[in-house]
């Protein structure tokens, strides 16, 4: 936010070095709640998704824990699994980075 | 729940798309009501009693409460929460937007809503629109100059998310129930001209063509992205409404020439200048026997410290920096300063149609205007109901 468009009367101890709102003693807890949201989140994309897999594996009637297996241990070594985690864990931890141009 | 749009703008999503929209939703709804009943509890049973011991009184007004609040830990839970929560909202649908670009910009060309617009490039966005990440979406109403449409986009899938199913099937709901409400309360009132101020895109403005389908509908906004993108909304749902890019503090259509000048939610996003400047225009506009009528957040006179604090709480942290400050005026002042006669001032709360039907809004249009205060509106209130105030041009 920028500093002349916040609210008249706002405390400036409201706002962290990096502008967004600080609510924690501590401002690392300020980063951790997102991550913990972020996480909440692509739990339940996970879920639903796999109750999507399953409720379609089951309706043709292929569904099979050893096929899947298989290509689980397949993709030990496949890039772009790779690829897909860096981009996750981006989704999750980014809140933990600290903001560009903020001094640590 | 997670609202899925029914309009032809609506975006085709995958399966994950789905996912995150409706946790995000039901995440919000989570803290919107279980962690703000947690607050509410930590300020009656802790903040309010450690206040008044120390100050020999309660708190008296939402300024108080936020910084009596803001050192205990359910304060500090719902409101990192919500911070983030509100980001997801976001960044939910913005993958979807860009993935899905060239469709809108085709619907623009192909509906003929691009050449429809009329848009002013030369004009100068106000800083409330280029300055502010406004409830924190990145760009702003301003968006993306490579990608216009990007932001109305955002802001309709975003919204959708959002409101939790609270705000109609196409987000119409505060137009359609206060459409509804003019028409019941008001019958002989056939506005044959409507303008809708500070439209974002147009969501609003659609229900008073439906309403008064012979009127000629016209909404303005400043940030060029959302009318582009609210204008092909329109043409796609088959509703005859004229975008024009401009600014509330000087509208470019003649005196007189308005029956009904309408706004939503749009009154706590100006400054108390900017505000005061759209009374005046609005009077300018309004021929005699029209009607100014602002759909908004109801005035902090008219709540009790609390309410007024967790309505408050958008200005600090959901980057809506006016908010407190118009919650903070008297809405029958706003209306005298822009030059209406007090004995003209009207304000009423109507029943959502969407949730409470017709039948509940003509019922509310025929008793008495409903007291705003924090029972009937507001986001603490039961239940979903929109507070009006305008007034009448002799």
């Amino acid at each position: 936010m920028s500093d002349a468009l916040r609210p008249e009367d706002a405390p400036p101890s409201i706002y962290g070095p990096d502008g967004r709102p600080q609510f924690f003693a501590d401002p690392a807890m300020d980063r951790f709640v997102p991550v913990v949201l972020n996480l909440a989140s692509e739990l339940w994309v996970q879920a639903e998704t796999i109750a999507n897999l399953r409720a379609l594996l089951e309706e043709d009637g292929v569904a099979s824990a050893e096929r899947l297996d298989a290509i689980a241990e397949a993709s030990a070594s496949d890039p772009d699994r790779e690829a897909a985690l860096r981009a996750f864990i981006d989704r999750i931890f980014t809140p933990l980075r600290e903001a560009p141009g903020v001094a640590a | 729940m997670v609202l899925q749009l029914k309009h032809a703008m609506r975006p085709q999503q995958a399966a994950e798309d789905v996912a995150r929209g409706r946790f995000v939703s039901g995440l919000r709804s989570f803290i919107l009501n279980d962690l703000a009943q947690d607050m509410r509890q930590a300020y009656d049973q802790r903040v309010a009693p450690a206040f008044e011991k120390a100050h020999g009184r309660p708190p008296e007004s939402s300024a108080e409460v936020h910084k009596a609040m803001r050192a205990d830990p359910a304060f500090k839970v719902y409101s990192a929460c919500r911070v983030r929560a509100q980001s997801m909202v976001w960044d939910a649908v913005a993958p979807v937007v860009q993935r899905e670009r060239a469709k809108l910009e085709a619907a623009a060309n192909d509906s003929g809503a691009a050449a429809a617009v009329k848009l002013a490039p030369d004009m100068e966005l106000p800083r409330n629109v280029t300055g502010l990440d406004v409830h924190l979406m990145p760009g702003g109403y301003a968006g993306d100059a490579d990608f216009p449409m990007a932001a109305g986009a955002v802001y309709d899938q975003g919204l959708a998310i959002f409101s939790m199913g609270l705000m109609g099937q196409n987000l119409d709901d505060i137009g359609l129930s206060m459409s509804t409400y003019v028409r019941n309360a008001f019958p002989d009132f056939k506005p044959a001209r409507i303008l809708d101020v500070g439209c974002t895109i147009g969501h609003n403005s659609l229900p008073w063509k439906q309403a008064y389908p012979d009127a000629e509908v016209h909404a303005v906004d400043v940030a060029a992205g959302g009318l582009l993108y609210g204008a092909t909304r329109a043409k796609l749902q088959g509703l005859d409404v004229a975008f024009h890019q401009m600014n509330a503090e000087a509208l470019d259509f003649p005196d007189g020439s308005f029956d009904l000048v309408f706004s939503s939610m749009f009154l706590h996003e100006l400054s108390a200048k900017t505000r005061r400047a759209f009374f005046r225009e609005a009077r300018r506009l309004l021929r005699p026997g029209g009607l100014l009528l602002n759909m908004e957040l109801p005035p902090n006179s008219q709540m009790g410290a609390f309410e007024g604090f967790y309505l408050d709480w958008d200005c600090y942290y959901n980057e809506e920096p006016f908010y407190k400050g118009f919650r903070d005026e008297d809405p029958r002042a706003l209306c005298r300063d822009g030059g209406f006669a007090d004995e003209d001032y009207v304000q009423f709360v109507t029943p959502s149609l969407g949730i409470y039907g017709a039948e509940a809004i003509a019922t509310a249009a025929a008793s008495d205007p409903l007291a705003v205060n924090s029972e009937t509106t507001g986001r603490l209130a039961e239940g979903v109901n929109w507070f009006g105030f305008g007034a009448w041009k002799r």
